[in-house]
């Protein structure tokens, strides 16, 4: 439970932006969009305090926290109201609906005391997320002098942005102790947010039961199951990858606030990890294509002015210490053979269960729909581009010896496939022998 | 028996990301089975048959899952009966920890590493039950250690703890008997009381001794 008040903080604080931006949605839709933003907010605003200003980790900054949330509350008149799940059918639950939701809240409940069991003892968890957050802990702050051993600079991978460390940090100083379950139990708020988000989102398209099996399918994948207890960072980018797929959609259908949303988690990815620049690329070029071709110029504008500034504590931070975003360098030959590597970890290995088997099958039997309907089409795309950039990255670049011994490819595929998850849900919807 | 096979033999293999580790695996075969069954069932079959008159993706579902949950779930139960045993045995069996470990691992230095993590969370657990240790890990493992221990695990204190956690390489550990030796700066051992051996961790290159 020792996660449990940095949740209802940033509850408090995602809330009324929810309220916003998910109007019409339900209430659990709400509140895992809640979490996924304000988490956010607060390790932007922790970066800040940190970084610039070289605070130390005062108790008191939860009080900002809160003073921010009454503002925004009263400010946004945002309010509770108990909406369930609403299904497009409009139809009740069947008997085969309500067993796969039962399946999906054993896989559930059975992550939580596997988060609660265990250390943080995954290679990235344990040598980059977490020993950053109990640096910056047991230091009380963040240290600046290089020659301490618990400075900032002190451990590798000096380019890796600091969301998910930073929430460590305040998940453990609400906590009052340090503890390996209070990181492990935060990635499983991400992965209980974007199931839920997944649900809601296919519900209302396709129908409850198809929503119900692809909602198990990504939450029992092995490692994605795998990643919602341990401390890794690909989970929390992969659910920010997938809600920037979810505003796009929103803005589409003339979500008038969707590109606030969308702002905000290509921001939350790429301040998770430093691949979040392939979904903060791809998805502002679809949204800025749309904007000028509807020509809602004031939104655009809006768009670009908060993108940039939610960017620049990182980026200016990225630039002034003249950090790079690449995490391996160019090499002069290509290799071409990380292309097998990856048709090895997504449809040979068990990563991800037979799935790349179902997408290779929905495209075969629904692609020419698929080619119909423009915005799903995008959304692919969306998706291949994301695809595309690993692949390119892992074929030019010295990070094709990770792609050899398959110690990445599969985590970096994690970061698609929620995204994946919806968008072969959708393209399912479109078989028929019609 | 069914399950565990699938979870142990197949798929604790693949999610590790280790090709070291390596294995077979079912999936190609279950993945072409599951668009050769759904094929026939698009293409051959026709209205005539009862049952293919519901909808054709609702069969292709049905036929993704009977194929998906096995692996899943036996994956899942597997791995959340090791986290239930933990916490139910309420003591940490590094062990156990370590073999999770090897579950993640694909290099020496992150099975290493795995050790460190599982015996700083072994040595918390029993320091949060009033349990005293003496820690005089070796660098590798101070580094990642050490800020758990800042400040109250220093050499003075280990002539009082009930557990020493020490490195098999540290030149500042001896032993006379069973008796564990502490050398200062000088060279000058200090005696810090008898030990006897309760856990070795062979890739950590240390022991956790009790004192006697």
């Amino acid at each position: 439970m020792g996660a449990l008040p940095l949740l209802l903080i940033a509850v408090a604080l995602g809330w009324p932006l929810a309220g916003v931006l998910f109007k019409e949605r339900s209430q659990p839709e709400k509140l895992a969009l809640a979490w996924l933003l304000g988490a956010f907010v607060i390790t932007w605003q922790l970066f800040i305090f940190l970084f610039w200003l070289k605070a130390g980790t005062f108790w008191w900054f939860n009080l900002i926290f809160l003073a921010e949330a009454i503002i925004l509350w009263l400010f946004l008149k945002a309010k509770i109201n108990w909406r369930d799940f609403r299904a497009a059918s409009g139809a009740k639950p069947g008997l085969l609906d309500k067993i796969l939701l039962c399946i999906l809240a054993l896989v559930i409940m059975l992550s939580f005391v596997n988060a609660c069991g265990r250390g943080n003892i995954g290679w990235d968890s344990l040598n980059i997320w977490s020993i950053k957050a109990k640096q910056i802990y047991y230091s009380g702050r963040v240290i600046f002098d290089s020659n301490n051993p618990a400075s900032w600079q002190s451990r590798a991978y000096l380019q890796y942005p600091w969301h998910g460390s930073l929430l460590y940090v305040w998940g453990n100083e609400l906590n009052g102790s340090y503890s390996d379950a209070v990181n492990n139990v935060i990635n499983w708020f991400y992965y209980v947010s974007i199931i839920i988000l997944v649900y809601g989102f296919l519900a209302i398209r396709i129908d409850r039961r198809g929503a119900a099996a692809f909602t198990l399918m990504l939450a029992s994948a092995p490692i994605f199951y795998f990643h919602s207890f341990n401390s890794y960072s690909d989970l929390m980018l992969g659910c920010y990858a997938a809600l920037a797929l979810i505003f796009l959609w929103r803005a589409w259908l003339g979500s008038k606030y969707a590109f606030i949303g969308l702002s905000m988690s290509l921001v939350a990815a790429y301040t998770t990890k430093n691949e979040g620049i392939f979904a903060l690329l791809a998805a502002s070029f679809f949204l800025l294509v749309f904007l000028t071709r509807q020509k809602k110029w004031r939104q655009l504008a809006w768009f670009v002015g908060l993108t940039g500034l939610l960017l620049a504590p990182w980026q200016i931070f990225r630039m002034v210490n003249h950090l790079g975003i690449a995490n391996s360098t160019a090499v002069t030959a290509w290799h071409w053979d990380a292309i097998y590597q990856f048709w090895r970890t997504f449809w040979l290995n068990a990563s991800f269960n037979i799935f790349a088997w179902v997408v290779l099958a929905v495209l075969a039997f629904a692609a020419i729909k698929i080619y119909a309907d423009k915005k799903l089409l995008v959304a692919w795309v969306y998706v291949a581009l994301l695809f595309s950039a690993f692949l390119y990255v892992y074929i030019s670049t010295t990070s094709y010896q990770d792609a050899v011994y398959d110690t990445t490819i599969s985590r970096n595929l994690i970061t698609i496939f929620p995204a994946l998850v919806i968008v072969t849900a959708l393209s399912w919807q479109k078989i028929s022998k019609k | 028996m069914f399950l565990q096979f699938f979870a142990e033999k197949l798929f604790t293999i693949n999610i590790v990301q280790s090709p070291l580790m390596g294995g077979f695996s079912l999936v190609p075969l279950l993945g072409v089975l599951c668009m050769g069954v759904f094929f026939l069932i698009f293409f051959i079959f026709d209205d005539s048959v009862e049952f293919f008159k519901k909808d054709v993706k609702i069969i292709f579902l049905g036929i993704v899952l009977l194929l998906w949950l096995p692996f899943s779930v036996g994956f899942i139960w597997t791995n959340a009966l090791n986290a239930i045993k933990h916490l139910a045995g309420g003591t940490v069996d590094v062990r156990w920890q370590s073999l999770m470990c090897e579950i993640d691992s694909n290099q020496r230095l992150q099975g290493l590493l795995c050790s460190i993590a599982a015996t700083e969370q072994a040595v918390r657990k029993e320091v949060s039950k009033g349990v005293s240790y003496c820690l005089l890990a070796n660098p590798t493992a101070q580094l990642y250690m050490n800020y758990e221990f800042y400040g109250y695990y220093r050499q003075e204190d280990c002539a009082k703890a009930d557990y020493a956690f020490v490195s098999k390489s540290d030149k500042k550990i001896g032993t006379r008997a069973d008796h564990l030796l502490i050398y200062d700066s000088s060279g000058q051992p200090t005696d810090i009381g008898r030990f006897e051996i309760t856990v070795v961790d062979e890739k950590l290159g240390s022991f956790i001794l009790k004192r006697k």
